[in-house]
């Protein structure tokens, strides 16, 4: 029997991160992963800009469609139906073997190498004073493993009236992109506008984004050929499986792929890691003296529900509402496009009412190229034809307008295990969530409050579309920290209460989950648990 | 299912959003898209699709009604599905990709929005009766 002296669990933004300090410190890790690999769409994308290969490329169909024709929605609006096929890998087979079932709440997991990070939108920010306290994070801490992770993955960004909100203090930002031409015409109507604007609390400005616009290590600068959802080429954009990959030259590290971890018993000192092989459904064993779990959070509490045996306990949980609202700058429509743009977030629009960084909303600014004019279509209340034409003359001025909310704990919002003969793990997660009357209405008001906001920078909100609850794809409070040893909670330091060598490094324990995106912060406190960790 | 109803399917779609003849190899991207994924019809959706292939004329009418009512329909899905098709092939791309449009076309757009609105109104009687 090998007793290894760490195991992570999970090759995603969190795992990644842990990964890495424990590496970097000397210790042997193990890294335990579903590791479901892509790579054949993005081998046969040109290397051409999006328009070039629209005009030119007869195979178009392959890295666009996919070959199954599986990037082409089915019925209604649901998580994941924007995921090109060249990122569709992190997602697959997760359906099979991470059994979820649930009326109202519909999320997105990952068994792929990199996770949800071989494909995330790259926004970047920093949780204020007043967030981290109420997601029950070490403030000081958290600011030095900010600065840590951006120095590694690398971030772009601007000093504007967004700062506070993205980067804040964080040193060595890269600048931010190129805008796209709509996004330009809001922007610099925000300078004019912003007396008023900030006084009703909006605060507009560049993202920051794990996206690099000037050389850093190997890693070439964004090259603007508008393909950043169907290729990495140049490797500009962070993405997990680029940290493990360099993880893997060393040799005080191991990866291990289609491994799916089920369950973790103690025993005299250490931790016994069961787990499924998801090639020949084989069941295998590792032991280790410290675990650490990231594998996302519904995939921890699964995990930490079968090794306690609790089948029926019921877990909180947190994830941001979230909906979205295409906007038309009038004066924009009837263009062409520049050939060299940028499809990630083009600004970011906060809003913080009382000016104390507690309960801000975050919506991210998006222009609409790259995903294809079909999926647009589709939603138009007009025949294919005429809203084909209509949207190729609107399409330079339309503005994807995607607002998140912030989320406390409480209500209805719950998951537990139930026996599933059918599933590989012979469970399956079950989900409630729904929102309260007074949280509903707090989100309906503040989202005429961005559509007012839109309005006066240009751009007229037209459709709210509700992508159903899950689809913000960021999930948190399963385990909420706690300092007294509550059982189903995580100390302070990461270590599951009731434990003693088992760590969680994903964001299970977050009381709090604000609005701005969280996986910087998962990745600050992923490396803080590692660090305290290597410490003990 | 031959492929020769897919075959014709995709004429008809590919006629009716290009207003030309669709080339052929977005035909037979069509014919495979629906085995690979074929889209679920109920009897009321296939009454609908064979009254569009027989009565092609119809198909704008019938398409602005569907898409205004919003309700799940499967010649939506399908036309979704050659339009997806259409749109990746380098000899539509320009009825895709965003033209730099004359200041007048505006009044155009005005004008195939008030052909659009009779379409679909037209659509809504048709739907009726099939
Ligand atoms: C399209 C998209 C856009 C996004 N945009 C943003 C954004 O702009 N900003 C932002 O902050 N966040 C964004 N997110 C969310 C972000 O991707 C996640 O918060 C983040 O990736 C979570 O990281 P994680 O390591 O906790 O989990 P995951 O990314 O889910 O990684 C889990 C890892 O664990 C492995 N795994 C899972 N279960 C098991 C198991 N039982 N055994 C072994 N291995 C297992 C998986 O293979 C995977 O490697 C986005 C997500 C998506 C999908």
């Amino acid at each position: 029997m090998e007793l290894h002296d760490f195991i992570v669990v999970g090759s995603g933004c969190t795992g990644a991160m842990a990964a890495q300090t424990l590496v970097e410190s000397g210790a042997r890790v193990l890294m335990l992963d579903g590791g479901k690999r892509g790579g054949v769409y993005q081998s046969i994308t040109p290397s051409k800009n999006f328009p070039a290969i629209r005009r030119e490329e007869q195979d178009q169909h392959r890295y666009l469609l996919g070959d199954k024709f599986e990037s082409i929605p089915a019925g209604k609006v649901s998580t994941g139906e924007q995921l090109t096929p060249a990122r569709r890998f992190m997602i697959e087979a997760a359906d099979h073997f991470l059994r979820h079932r649930s009326d109202t709440f519909f999320p997105m997991e990952s068994l792929g190498y990199g996770g949800l990070g071989a494909g995330w939108g790259l926004g970047c920010c920093v949780f204020s004073e007043n967030e981290l306290k109420k997601a029950g994070l070490p403030v000081a801490e958290m600011q030095s493993a900010y600065q840590l992770v951006s120095d590694r993955i690398g971030i772009s960004g601007s000093s504007d009236d967004a700062q506070a909100f993205t980067f804040a203090h964080l040193e060595g930002i890269q600048p931010a992109p190129r805008l796209h031409p709509t996004a330009e015409k809001i922007y610099s109507r925000y300078a004019a506008k912003k007396t008023a604007l900030k006084k009703n609390g909006f605060h507009l400005g560049r993202p920051a984004l794990a996206l690099l616009t000037q050389e850093k290590d190997h890693r070439k600068p964004l090259d603007y050929r508008d393909m950043e959802f169907y290729d990495d080429k140049g490797l500009s954009a962070w993405r997990a499986w680029i940290t493990v990959d360099e993880l893997q030259k060393k040799n005080n590290f191991m990866y291990r792929g289609s491994t799916l971890v089920t369950a973790f018993h103690e025993e005299n000192g250490s931790v016994r890691v069961e787990s499924l092989n998801l090639d020949t459904q084989e069941k295998e064993t590792f032991h280790c003296r410290k675990l650490v779990l990231s594998p996302g959070v519904l995939s921890t509490a699964r995990i930490v529900l079968r090794s306690m045996d609790e089948n029926n306990h019921r877990l909180p949980l947190l994830c941001n509402p979230y909906n979205y609202t295409p906007c038309l700058v009038l004066s924009e429509t009837g263009k062409s496009l520049p050939d060299a743009l940028t499809g990630m977030a083009q600004l970011s629009l906060f809003h913080d009412a009382d000016g104390t960084q507690t309960d801000v909303a975050m919506a991210s600014l998006y222009n609409y190229r790259s995903l294809l004019m079909f999926r647009l279509l589709k939603e138009v209340p007009l025949g294919f034809r005429d809203a084909r034409m209509l949207m190729n003359y609107l399409l330079p001025g339309i503005v994807i307008m995607g607002i998140h909310h912030p989320e406390s704990a409480g209500g209805e919002k719950f998951l537990h295990l139930e026996a599933d003969s059918s599933s590989p793990t012979g469970d399956l997660l079950r989900t409630v969530y729904k929102l309260n009357e007074t949280e509903s209405a707090k989100i309906t008001a503040r989202e005429k409050l961005y559509a007012k906001a839109m309005r006066k920078l240009g751009a007229w909100a037209l459709k709210r579309v509700s992508p159903g609850h899950g689809s913000s794809i960021h999930y948190a409070g399963t385990l909420p920290f706690d300092d007294n040893g509550k059982p189903f909670s995580i100390h302070p330091s990461g270590r599951l209460n009731g434990t003693e060598n088992v760590f969680i490094a994903d964001g299970s324990g977050f009381r709090f989950l604000p609005a701005k995106g969280l996986t910087l912060s998962l990745m600050a406190n992923a490396h803080l648990v590692a660090e305290k960790l290597l410490k003990k | 299912m031959s492929s020769s109803p897919f075959e014709k399917e995709a004429a008809v779609f590919g006629r009716y959003l290009l207003r030309d003849e669709p080339n052929a190899q977005s035909v037979q991207l069509y014919v495979s898209a629906m085995q690979i994924r074929p889209v679920n019809c109920t009897m009321r959706d296939e009454k609908i699709i064979r009254f569009a292939l027989q009565n092609s004329g119809c198909l704008a009418m019938i398409d602005g009604a569907l898409a205004f009512s919003k309700r799940p329909s499967a010649l939506r899905e399908k036309m979704l599905v050659m339009t997806a098709i259409l749109e990746t092939q380098p000899a539509y791309a320009n009825l895709f990709l965003p033209q730099q449009r004359a200041a007048g076309y505006r009044i155009l757009m005005g004008f195939r929005l008030c052909g659009a609105a009779f379409r679909l109104l037209a659509g809504k009687m048709l739907l009726v009766f099939i």
